[in-house]
């Protein structure tokens, strides 16, 4: 009736030994930490508040685990915690029929936006079929459906999806000339970006109305309008004039760091309209990531003393070079710009005067709009097409050179503000209201291609996602519970080796 | 056949004394595991139907997971310290085929935690065998002392190495890595009796603070976002 057995030697050392014990055979093994275990080191603030309020369950939290899953789902989204977002609502749409009209309707709200960021299918198939129903019986919900199959059945990737547009369209086509004058007055008192719905109905023509249409949209923000262009580039930043205006010789210098890679195409005209601004006491530190073509060459006729000329050994990636750079910047205040985007000819002006009425504030950041080459202003799901611009952040150097951006290779200007926000307050980084930037919706740009995209339609490409979620999640609930969370995806693209810098001499 | 898998260590004789009896009367089979005793009680002989092993190094709770099975046995892990009621194994033998489909683990005690678990006890709803509970629902983890699967369910003892006293995680990650969804069954309250005994519960010694590891093998399958939202489904609609 009994035995005794002889087991082998059972495994029993603990969990928090075993950790200890792969550090130490790593090291004993010679090994030496990648960019990526670097990063994974990163120890970002939690944000406590956050935290109490995501993580406790809702017996102690609402009460309802519905409330609770539809809270935490926002909470969710609003961190653009997607994948997370989307796993918590595939369980809660097991519900779906068992609950009242209101909660459906919350239900089908994140449904559809978590749809459209992850074009998840399994969230599309788990769908019940009584959810289905209402969303067709509903015309917004409907429209909704539609547009998700179009884009699903790979028809087209990146059509403006925006609801506003779809319907400010619909009024232009649909009106005589005279009545759509007269929606489109009162459509652009409230909504100065319906004159750019304006505009793209010309961008093929690029004519006078084109012109006009953009120059309304900046004068409404109390900004200066762009000369009528007589030129038809393919890339329509390309033609961008804007009238001279006088420099000022503020006391204040304000440097600007631009990294580079194979921009040949664009670098003259981002470069001009940083040395065309008003605030003129400034320099600009721009550096080439490795580029193949010949956008240094460029660079070295431009022959403006404000400029200073680095190179990176190899590729690196626009953060590190930013913190290769910060700590040659020689202004008073430090903002960034992309090689592919141009700047309004008042942008240093404004973020410097906004920056100046809020002393409160650590930093400010001022808005863009994103343009396609064709000229086409791009309108997003939330049907605006003027938007926040982390590549705008801008703030006394010190503030730069007392801490990095990470090695990412994309998002890592979202993280740093919100480690800004985490240190200081939700209020220290200011939101200068003004469209200040026209950056490059490009097909060749990083926030298009494939697996790294963000795209209007607001889907976020799987890598760009995971580089994002290992971030945001040590946020909440730090560094040391989530390695689990470290995928193939951010381990093989999404960490970029800091390589440095060097000086060219022009 | 009904198979019980128990672990017990000396302290907790008197409770067994009580509780092997339910057990018993529940099953067709008892493997009973017992750690730190030098030979088997007297009593405990007089079971026809309990095996009783004897491991050369305390196992803890890991124990349960000792004896082979079967891969077409009924297996009931079971604690040390509860009264199983009479129609304990038809009851979640009637689960378990009810949710045959789904190649589902069933169970009483279930937890759901947070997906943004970080070790804290309010980051959990737990199903607690004590209280009523109104519907069948998928959770995370089930606890292992009152689980009742098929004997090819039942992970291996090597893969279980290193989980003494957190068993119930490392056999949650096993589920979910098989993909076999979690269900805690429906029942009234009181169902179950816990005996009250002397033993320090592993809970006040361990689940209030956990090591980072167990937290992040936790993780790997734990939130609503690791829920089978399909097999939620139809536990939903059956249960």
């Amino acid at each position: 009736m009994s035995e005794k057995r002889t087991i082998a030697e059972r495994d029993s050392v603990s969990g928090m030994d075993l950790a200890s014990l792969r550090r130490k055979a790593l090291n004993e093994a010679g090994y030496q930490p990648t960019s990526f275990e670097k990063a994974a080191t990163y120890s970002p603030p939690i944000d406590m508040e956050l935290r109490n309020k995501v993580s406790k369950m809702y017996l102690r939290a609402v009460g309802s685990e519905l409330d609770y899953l539809c809270d935490v789902i926002h909470d969710a989204r609003r961190l653009a915690l997607y994948p997370y977002a989307a796993g918590m609502l595939k369980y809660l749409l097991s519900t779906y029929e068992y609950e009242e009209i209101g909660e459906r309707k919350r239900m089908i709200a994140d449904f559809v936006k978590t749809l459209f960021a992850t074009r998840d299918d399994e969230l599309f198939k788990l769908a019940p079929p009584a959810m289905l129903l209402d969303m067709i019986n509903d015309d917004a919900n409907r429209r909704d459906l539609a547009i998700y199959e179009y884009i699903a059945s790979g028809k087209k990737r990146d059509i403006a999806l925006s609801r506003h547009t779809i319907y400010a369209y619909g009024l232009i086509n649909g009106f005589s000339q005279s009545d759509t004058g007269k929606i489109l007055e009162i459509v652009q008192e409230k909504f100065p970006q319906a004159w750019l719905l304006l505009a793209n109905l010309y961008k093929d023509a690029r004519n006078v109305h084109y012109w006009n249409a953009l120059g309304n949209f900046l004068e409404a923000y109390g900004l200066t309008p762009p000369a009528i262009s007589d030129t038809h580039s393919d890339n329509v930043l390309d033609d961008f004039r804007f009238p001279e205006t006088p420099q000022l010789q503020a006391e204040t210098k304000i440097s600007v760091i631009m990294s580079a890679y194979n921009s040949s195409a664009t670098i003259g005209y981002a470069v001009n309209s940083i040395l065309a601004q008003s605030h003129g006491n400034l320099e600009l530190l721009v550096c080439d990531d490795g580029s193949d073509d010949d956008t240094v060459d460029i660079l070295k006729k431009v022959g403006d003393p404000r400029i200073r000329l680095f190179r990176s050994t190899g590729n690196q990636g626009t953060y590190n070079i930013r913190n290769a750079m910060i700590p040659l910047a020689d202004g008073d205040y430090i903002t960034f710009q992309d090689s592919d985007d141009f700047a309004h000819p008042q942008r240093l002006e404004q973020q410097l005067n906004d920056f100046e009425r809020r002393p409160d504030c650590k930093a400010t950041m001022a808005r863009w709009v994103r343009v396609r080459e064709q000229g086409d202003f791009v309108f997003f799901r939330d049907n605006l097409t003027v938007r926040q611009s982390v590549v705008s952040l801008f703030a006394p150097t010190e503030l730069f050179k007392s801490r990095k951006y990470l090695p990412l290779r994309v998002g890592a200007d979202t993280h740093f503000v919100s480690d800004l926000l985490l240190e200081f307050g939700q209020n220290a980084v200011a939101h200068c209201p003004l469209p200040l930037i026209f950056g490059l919706w490009s097909d060749v740009s990083l926030t298009r291609s494939t697996t790294f995209e963000a795209l209007e339609c607001d889907f976020i490409g799987p890598r760009r996602q995971a580089v994002h979620d290992f971030v945001a999640i040590q946020r909440i609930i730090g560094s040391k519970y989530d390695l689990t969370s470290i995928t193939d995806e951010i381990r093989g693209a999404g960490v970029m080796e800091p390589t440095g810098v060097e000086e060219i001499s022009q | 056949m009904k198979v019980a898998h128990v672990a017990t260590y000396p302290p907790r004789e008197a409770a067994l004394r009580q509780a092997l009896p339910t057990i018993a009367a529940n099953v067709d089979r008892i493997k009973l595991v017992l750690n730190e005793y030098g030979d088997v009680p007297d009593w405990i002989r007089e079971f026809e139907t309990v095996e009783a092993i004897i491991p050369d190094t305390d196992l803890k709770d890991l124990g349960k997971f000792l004896p082979d099975a079967k891969p077409d046995d009924i297996v009931f892990l079971c604690d040390d310290d509860i009264l199983l009621p009479a129609d304990y194994s038809d009851h979640l033998i009637g689960r378990l085929a009810r949710y045959i489909d789904l190649d589902a683990v069933i169970g009483v005690h279930g937890i759901i935690y947070s997906d943004f678990f970080t070790g804290g006890a309010k980051q959990r709803a737990v199903y607690s065998f004590r209280h009523a509970n109104a519907q069948d629902r998928v959770v995370n983890q089930l606890g292992t002392g009152l689980v009742c699967c098929f004997g090819y369910q039942l992970p291996s003892f090597d893969y279980m190495k290193g989980s003494s006293e957190y068993v119930d995680v490392r056999f949650a990650r096993h589920c979910h890595e098989q993909k076999r969804p979690m269900v805690c069954v429906s029942r009234k309250a009181g169902w179950l009796e816990e005996i009250d005994n002397d033993a320090e519960p592993i809970f006040t010694r361990f689940t209030q603070s956990w090591p980072a590891d167990v937290i992040a093998e936790c993780r790997s399958f734990s939130g609503y976002r690791n829920l089978p939202a399909a097999a939620a489904r139809v536990v939903r609609g059956r249960g």
